[in-house]
């Protein structure tokens, strides 16, 4: 159940909707000091999630057929009872638009059949990755290095044409191509993001080399100055806010960073 | 199971059979109760004849004498016994005739004959899916709705709860005429034994040796004679006595019965000193009393002596001729056959026997080893039949049949057997281990466990020879699968094809023979004619039956007729062209395997055969096994046959330009099926070094998964479950057909071989945390708890379940009672941990008036180390009707640091650390590895199917297929590498990843894919211990041992060395002395008694003679409790030891201020 990516749909500063706690609605449910009741929940770290499902009460309203099949209790079946700031709900991965062509059933959380029933209430409260994986709003999160191109014309044009061939088809990235006309080598469109610096290319043309310590007819190396960013989303917050939110969490960490250490320089100085 | 079943249908039947009959005549005592009027009917011969047998179907009798179907699932549940009642029709029969009490003698009409119809016999416990297994022909929903498996195979028994396996046990094959030769240093030179077996009889085999001896020293006349051993003859004989003794006289005879062809002036001169040896007895009857005057037999007269050496050689030597009278001449011939082996080896024109030729290895399932423990039971039962009646005869009274058969032989005795694995009777130690409790670790260890092989004996021979794996294992063994250690080796595994033979009679094909012109032995005009190179002999199961004059014509057509099962598929026959021999077998416990039949270099399977096994087309049928076998497509061929056939490995083989072979005659099906259950999951097992896969094999068999779909259901003592398995991506097509696919035991985690941060050292792996909250390898682990209410004992009212009241009962254990309900039960869905209690009991206790106590607490606690919720109660009566209840405990366990995991290869390893995917390393796509193994595992080990796997796995992922990894198929490596690098990722899966904590591009190319993992039931959670103080042992103090009992941990005797070389010694008393069995007495300083302590007055004084009434001092002592008792114990004998203690100046401070 944890595992279920649940969205808080908020107005952000601009007055358009987004997911995620982006005005800061929950704090962490650790953390939180505006608990007062013995459960150790409120509204400010928690909310409640109802579930029921009755397969029979289904069937009365369903066709014959449904009685025969089992009927898949998702995360759609999920229903908000508390109130809080913005709108709780099991997350869609769908955009709005989407939605209503496509048969996104939501998340299979169990499946019944006949004379079974399904009642509970469940917890949902904020907190951080760093304590369990359900918590984290990413599914992936990569980068990988603007490139560093070189090309070698001149050594590139003694080379036959079989053999500019071998170079293109070494590289599993396919970023290079054989400009039909003219034959001459060059990197396709778009070839930056495409690289994943493997080592096929440099091993190709070392073989294609007269001498070892001839220069490279390509080069291909990950550059420092630029990279390439990306995040998808688990569905609970949406990719933009992962970030800004993150840069804004991670902006805090270095300012308290800050203070501490000018604290303490304060401290020794004196 | 066809074993089995061969037991119940024809096996049984045959062996109450051969009971006969018994027949009793009233022996009347003259006692004082001897009512001279009375008939006595002494003149009278009672006989109990059994008749037919019958079995029913499973049922169980319940306390309330009401009869109700058993199933097997109910069985495991309630701890009763799957088994069916047996009945069998019997006759009493009364002759008038005095004459008899000779078993054998005919008399004729009886005059009354009383029949008992369907007398229980008792009960045969029944395996299960075999033909009278109530399972046997239901449908997956039908099994569904009885509780079991779908995919449960069968092959077991339900003995009290517990499944039961008889695992196979491998002999040497009866009746075969073995040659060895003889180290240096015998008396012999070369020895030929057979071990001859009727079949089907009690007695155990009759081992007959001829020895050659070896050439005296220089000189002498005497060497190379020949003479056999006899049983019960105390000395070896020679040889041409005993063919003189079987009426074989004159010396041309017995030379033309031996050596055959006379031409041969070698092995007559070889056979010329055990002649010359046995001059001196030329005529039968002075044979026969040379051989009488050996046996045990004394004091007696020579026709005595005669009969008896006559009945010795008619029964007891080479029982499988012939037991009868004037079996003489085929006992002769046989003789002569052993004794030409003999001198063909002799001569260096055969070689010897090799003991460990897999062809003369039969393996006793089931079957046979249940036919010969029912044989014991029956004659144990009939035995006491024949008491019952001859008791109630003698006293004249009436005979009741029914009453006379007591059940309980055959119902305890099958039973006792089944449940402990000593095989035979209660009390005589016979073979222990042969039943064993059926493994449900993982489904493939059960189906491995179902086709395991015993070879008894030989544990502690060093010698190397049976353990190796021999040539003639191919197709039958696993080579891979067998443990290591002690047993390694002797416990085998079938391959996947191997089949048994269940055995078959041997009359029809001797009929068969007959008819196709074998001459029998004793027809033959003259034995002369066996040395023409024309004739070849013919044996059935190592019985000589006759010659025949054209044996390729024979063979060819019983091979035909065996191939259209006009004669039982599973008779081997071997044309032995070398030795000119055609043997034919027909026993059982032979291991064959099926192979496709080829025909002038073409297969005779058919592409429409294919397609009509694969599916069938409207018109035609869907083709079985035995229409493959019926149409001769197929065939079982077994080890001894294989010799004589020429097998391709690869249809392709078959019409190869430049084949090997012009004279196929049969094709392997698949030469991955030489491999057991358990080598079957390994991909590229050909990929690997070859102790990889057997430590693959062993491992498998721990591996969580989902060990059977009725798990649920099933209160198993201990069960791990997967609980997110997933089938693998790479996979064997062996894989389909042992459900792996169905019943998984693993998951598919991206993997990369990579060196990080260090915490992978030493074959330890770094998982991802992040992986593992999302549900990676999280398992269940379900443990029963069994308890049952007593019957009432000496007098006292039975055991209850209840709630213990605190008042009344006596004994309470520490653990939580609050958790009970009011039956005493814990109730499904509680948290229980620690010592809680989960099932209330209490027995009664004799009250008194002085105790408030009126019953004593025999609850039953959890384990101390574990805790879980109770995920289901069962309560149900037993078979004696006592209530009865099992409840079960269920405890997620996620992983965490010290785990154990292995992938399919071999390669186990613990985590040696968990890190968040944020700390992982990633590519440049994102994708994060669940697991990291350490790149050192690797190359020492030469797991290359592992990386195979992993760039298979690759692909698949991909491609979205499942990937082959058939060992011996054509996928090569680069094959699997082009198509990857046509994915667009590199051609040997290596990427470029970044590390996790600070983002900075790796300099290596890492590689990394996905791989097959299995985690393994080796958890910490059910390992840590440690101990500050805490319980110690009864009578000598010390700390106990083991973690169930919180003892402590073992300081040894190398720790103990460790610690002396290390000059510790206060530590060295810490560990040994004090925090152990430290104890203290007070000693009497004068005569080093130990002091009597009053603690009343608190007063310590030395009550030895010498210091009685005297000044004392005393003084306190420490010493090991295990001193103590050693003092005591000397004491015991006699022997009074003293202690004087002194106080010694040294230069220590710390010595000087301690005593006191």
């Amino acid at each position: 159940m944890g595992l279920i990516p649940i969205r808080c749909i908020v107005p952000n500063d601009s007055g358009a909707d987004c997911a995620g706690d982006c005005q800061e609605l929950f704090s962490s449910h650790l953390t939180c000091t505006a608990c007062d009741d013995a459960a150790g929940t409120c509204h400010k770290c928690s909310f409640e999630f109802r579930c029921r499902v009755d397969f029979d009460e289904l069937a009365a309203t369903n066709t014959e057929e449904f009685k025969t099949t089992n009927h898949i209790v998702t995360s759609k079946d999920l229903e908000c009872t508390s109130h809080t700031g913005g709108q709780v709900q099991a997350c869609s991965f769908l955009h709005e638009r989407e939605e209503v062509d496509a048969h996104d059933k939501g998340v299979t959380i169990v499946k019944m059949a006949k004379g079974q029933k399904l009642e509970f209430t469940c917890v949902g409260r904020m907190g951080i990755a760093k304590e369990h994986a359900k918590w984290s709003p990413v599914a992936v999160c990569a980068y990988r290095f603007w490139p560093e191109t070189y090309l070698n014309h001149a050594a590139l044009a003694a080379l036959p044409v079989k053999d500019k061939q071998a170079l293109v088809d070494a590289c599993p990235d396919r970023i290079l191509k054989l400009d039909d006309v003219t034959g001459e080598l060059g990197f396709v469109e778009g070839f930056e993001y495409l690289c994943t610096y493997t080592e096929d290319l440099d091993f190709a043309q070392r073989a294609l080399k007269k001498r070892p310590e001839d220069d490279d007819f390509v080069r291909v190396a990950q550059g420092d100055s630029k990279f390439i960013f990306e995040v998808e989303s688990s569905g609970a917050m949406d990719a933009d806010q992962i970030v800004l939110s993150a840069l804004k969490v991670l902006g805090r960490k270095l300012g308290e960073l800050q203070t501490h250490v000018t604290a303490i320089a304060n401290e020794l100085a004196n | 199971m066809d074993s089995f079943d061969e037991f119940v249908q024809n096996s049984m039947q045959e062996l109450v059979d051969d009971t006969g009959s018994l027949r009793v005549s009233p022996n009347v005592q003259h006692t004082a109760d001897y009512d001279p009027d009375k008939d006595y009917a002494e003149d009278k011969v009672f006989e109990v004849r059994l008749g037919q047998v019958y079995l029913a179907k499973p049922t169980n009798v319940e306390k309330d004498q009401s009869l109700t179907k058993i199933f097997p699932h109910e069985a495991r549940l309630r701890n009763l016994t799957y088994h069916a009642p047996l009945y069998c029709d019997v006759q009493l029969r009364t002759y008038s005739n005095p004459e008899g009490l000779n078993a054998n003698a005919d008399l004729g009409e009886p005059a009354t004959t009383e029949a008992a119809n369907k007398v229980f016999m008792g009960y045969v416990p029944i395996m299960l899916r075999s033909a009278f297994c109530v399972l046997a022909d239901k449908n997956d929903q039908e099994l569904c709705e009885l509780g079991e498996c779908i995919y449960d195979q069968g092959g077991y028994f339900v003995i009290n709860g517990s499944e039961k396996v008889i695992v196979a046990s491998e002999r040497m094959s009866n009746n075969h005429v073995y040659a060895f030769e003889k180290k240096a240093d015998s008396k012999f030179s070369w020895v030929v034994e057979v071990r001859s077996r009727v079949e089907n009889s009690t007695r155990p085999a009759s081992t007959l040796f001829i020895q050659m001896y070896r050439k005296g020293g220089r000189g002498s006349i005497e060497g190379n004679q020949i003479r056999t051993v006899l049983p019960y003859i105390r000395t070896d004989v020679p040889v041409v006595v005993v063919f003189r003794a079987l009426g074989t006289a004159d010396d041309r005879s017995i030379i033309e019965h031996v050596v055959f062809d006379l031409e041969d002036g070698e092995m007559m001169d070889m056979f010329r000193p055990s002649l010359e040896e046995a001059f001196v007895i030329q005529k039968q009857d002075v044979a026969l009393d040379f051989i009488g005057r050996r046996g045990s037999a004394k004091d007696v007269t020579k026709e005595d002596r005669v009969n008896y050496a006559k009945g010795i050689l008619q029964k007891e030597m080479l029982p499988h001729v012939g037991v009868e009278g004037g079996c003489e001449p085929r006992k002769v011939y046989f003789l002569g056959y052993c004794v030409h082996k003999l001198l063909m080896c002799r001569l260096g024109r055969l070689n010897e026997d090799d003991r460990d030729h897999f062809g003369k290895k039969r393996l006793d399932m089931a079957g046979p080893l249940l036919g010969g423990l029912f044989r014991t039971l029956l004659r144990k039962l009939t035995k006491d039949v024949r008491g019952n009646l001859q008791r109630s005869l003698d006293a004249g009274k009436e005979f009741n049949i029914n009453s006379a058969i007591r059940s309980n032989y055959i119902t305890s005795g099958l039973k006792y057997s089944l449940a402990t694995g000593n095989w035979g009777d209660r009390g005589a130690a016979t073979k222990a281990g042969v039943s064993q409790v059926l493994n449900r670790l993982a489904y493939a260890s059960t189906l491995s466990h179902l086709r395991r092989c015993n070879t008894p004996l030989a544990r502690t021979g060093k010698q190397a020879k049976p353990r190796q794996l021999h040539n003639t294992h191919w197709g039958m063994v696993c080579p891979c699968e067998t443990p290591e250690g002690q047993t390694v080796g002797l416990i085998k595994n079938l391959s996947l094809m191997a089949y048994i033979s269940t055995g078959s009679a041997q009359a029809p094909i001797l009929e068969f023979l007959e008819e196709f012109g074998t001459e029998n032995l004793t027809d033959l005009s003259s034995p002369k004619v066996i040395a023409d190179s024309s004739t070849c002999n013919v044996f059935v199961n190592g019985n000589w039956i006759g010659i025949h004059r054209d044996p390729e014509k024979l063979v060819t057509t019983l091979r035909e007729s065996r191939r259209a099962v006009d004669i039982e598929a599973e008779i081997s026959i071997v044309r032995d062209i070398a030795e000119s021999e055609i043997r034919i077998y027909t026993d059982p416990g032979r291991i064959c395997r099926p192979l496709l039949i080829v025909k002038e270099q073409k297969l005779v399977i058919q592409k429409t055969d294919i397609q009509q096994l694969q599916e069938a087309s409207e018109s035609d049928e869907k083709l079985t096994w035995n229409h493959l076998l019926m149409r001769g497509i197929v065939e079982f061929v077994d080890t001894e046959e294989e010799e004589t056939t020429m097998i391709a490995m690869d249809p392709k083989d078959l019409s190869a330009d430049d084949n090997y072979s012009s004279t196929y005659t049969h094709c392997e099906i698949h030469p991955s099926m030489i491999l057991g259950i358990c080598a079957s999951i390994i991909p590229f097992p050909d990929h690997n070094q070859s102790p990889r896969n057997c430590y693959q094999s062993a491992m498998g068999k721990q591996a969580m998964g989902i060990y059977s779909s009725n798990y649920q259901v099933r209160m198993d003592t201990m069960a791990h479950v997967l609980n997110y398995p997933q089938k693998p991506l790479v996979t064997t097509r062996s894989m389909e057909f042992l459900h792996f696919r169905e019943l998984p035991s693993g998951v598919n985690c991206i993997v990369a071989i990579l060196v990080y941060t260090g915490y992978n050292q030493e074959d330890s792996l770094i998982f991802n945390q992040s992986a593992i909250d999302r549900g990676l390898f999280r398992s269940t682990y379900f443990r029963c708890y069994v308890e049952n209410e007593e019957g009432s004992k000496a007098g006292l009212s039975a055991e209850r379940f209840e709630r213990p009241a605190l008042d009344t009962t006596t004994a309470m254990k520490h653990g939580d009672y609050s958790k009970l309900d009011n039956d005493g039960l814990v109730e499904p869905g509680t948290r229980v941990s620690g010592e809680d209690i989960l099932i209330g009991k209490t027995a009664p206790v004799e009250h008194t008036q002085e105790s408030r106590f009126t019953r004593r607490d025999a609850s039953t606690s959890m384990k101390i180390t574990e805790n879980g919720i109770v995920d289901q109660v069962l309560l149900s009566t037993t078979a004696e009707g006592y209530r009865f209840t099992k409840v079960r405990v269920r405890n997620t366990r996620t992983p965490q640091i010290g785990d154990k995991f292995a992938s399919r290869h071999g390669q186990k390893g613990t985590v040696g650390m968990t890190y968040r995917q944020e700390d992982m390393p990633f590519t440049a796509e994102g994708v994060v590895p669940d697991i990291i193994v350490n790149p050192h595992a690797i190359p020492s080990r030469m797991t290359i199917a592992q990386l195979v796997e992993c760039l298979l796995g690759k692909v698949t992922i991909f491609q979205g297929c499942e990937g082959d990894a058939t060992p011996f198929s054509e996928v090569t490596v680069d094959a699997i590498a082009d198509r990857l690098h046509a994915m667009g990722y590199q051609k040997h899966g290596n990427e470029a990843l970044y590390q996790g904590h600070t983002g900075k591009p790796m300099n290596a190319r890492v590689f990394i894919g996905p791989t097959f993992y299995q985690r393994l039931k080796h958890l910490v959670d059910d390992k840590v211990h440690s101990r500050a103080r805490g319980p110690t042992a009864m009578l000598t103090r010390q700390p106990l041992e083991g973690r169930g009992r919180d003892g402590g941990l073992r300081m040894g005797e190398m720790e103990r060395d460790c610690l002396i070389t290390h000059g510790c010694a206060n530590f060295i008393r810490d560990r040994f002395f004090t925090s152990s069995d430290m104890y203290r007495i007070h000693l009497c300083e004068v005569c080093g008694c130990v002091a009597h302590q009053d603690l009343k007055n608190q007063t310590l004084k030395c009550l030895s003679s010498a210091c009685k009434n005297k000044p004392q001092t005393i003084c306190q002592v420490d010493i090991p409790y295990a001193a103590k008792l050693l003092f005591q114990e000397l004491q015991s004998m006699c022997i009074h030891p003293r202690l004087f203690t002194d106080t010694r100046k040294t230069t220590d401070e710390w010595s000087t201020k301690a005593p006191q």
